[in-house]
């Protein structure tokens, strides 16, 4: 059972970094990278549940919390692209200082 | 636990990310992505981390899912390019395709009363509270004070620029 659990959290992981290098839109690339925050809390959290050792558990939760404040500030940050007028893709952010 | 409960969460969660990240809509990457959520908090209950998977649930399918879609909406509102963006063009197989695996979950835990935690050794989720608080309370600060920093950095910003 740990085979397969690491065989889905490597999967996802896989088509998480996938979907930030093939994607164009920054918020496909944002769903892509919370794929593969999800693929590491599955593989810590089902890893401390089949060992039986509590620091996954943590470790997951803090992932998560972690997570979920990157969600909020990457979006803001895609909010603002698009606000200041520009398409909310990679091709609009080739420069820093633009 | 039910190995074939966990090997079918993990195969569909599989395979509606690789959904996720074909699908040109955004929209529909938004469903399928809630859909992959939904995975992994039922395999996350078939192995015995209910606790997590009731936070994955709150925290993940609760907030962010629906913070990607009001940021799906607010980034399209007013452009031109709504067409090539993400016309709300879901078809409705897509979405019973995504909610009809853990409506399934859901009927065989309830026929077969709950998983089972996989270990033999289980950790209780109400030893995770003392572990937050006791030898990790370092860490566990640390990410509430980036979560308050992440906030004050959202809400501060617009403020300040003017």
């Amino acid at each position: 059972m740990s085979g397969a659990v690491w065989s889905v959290s490597a999967a996802l992981f896989l088509l998480g970094l996938a979907g930030v290098a093939l994607r164009h839109q920054l918020l496909a690339m944002f769903l892509g990278l919370e794929l593969m925050v999800l693929a590491a809390a599955l593989a810590l959290g089902c890893t401390a549940s089949l060992s039986g050792r509590g620091e996954g558990f943590v470790a997951a939760l803090l992932v998560l919390a972690v997570a979920a404040a990157e969600a909020v500030v990457g979006l803001v940050l895609i909010l603002r692209v698009r606000s200041s007028g520009r398409p909310a893709e990679t091709q609009s952010l080739r420069e820093l200082k633009g | 636990m039910i190995p074939w409960f966990a090997v079918f969460a993990g195969s569909a969660a599989v395979v509606f990310a690789a959904l996720m990240i074909t699908r040109r809509s955004l929209y529909s990457a938004a469903v399928c992505f809630l859909a992959v959520i939904l995975q992994l908090a039922a395999l996350l209950y078939a192995v015995g981390a209910r606790l997590l998977a009731f936070l994955l649930l709150l925290i993940y399918a609760g907030a962010v899912a629906v913070l990607i879609v009001v940021s799906i909406n607010a980034a399209q509102e007013g452009s031109g390019e709504k067409r090539r963006w993400n016309h709300p063009a879901l078809s409705r197989g897509l979405i019973a395709a995504g909610f009809l695996p853990p409506l399934l979950e859901a009927v065989v835990l309830l026929v077969r009363g709950g998983a089972t935690p996989a270990s033999a050794a289980p950790i209780g989720d109400l030893a995770l509270g003392p572990a937050l608080f006791g030898p990790y309370a370092a860490a566990a600060e640390a990410v509430a004070l980036l979560m308050l920093f992440a906030a004050l950095a959202v809400v501060g910003k617009p403020e300040a620029s003017r």
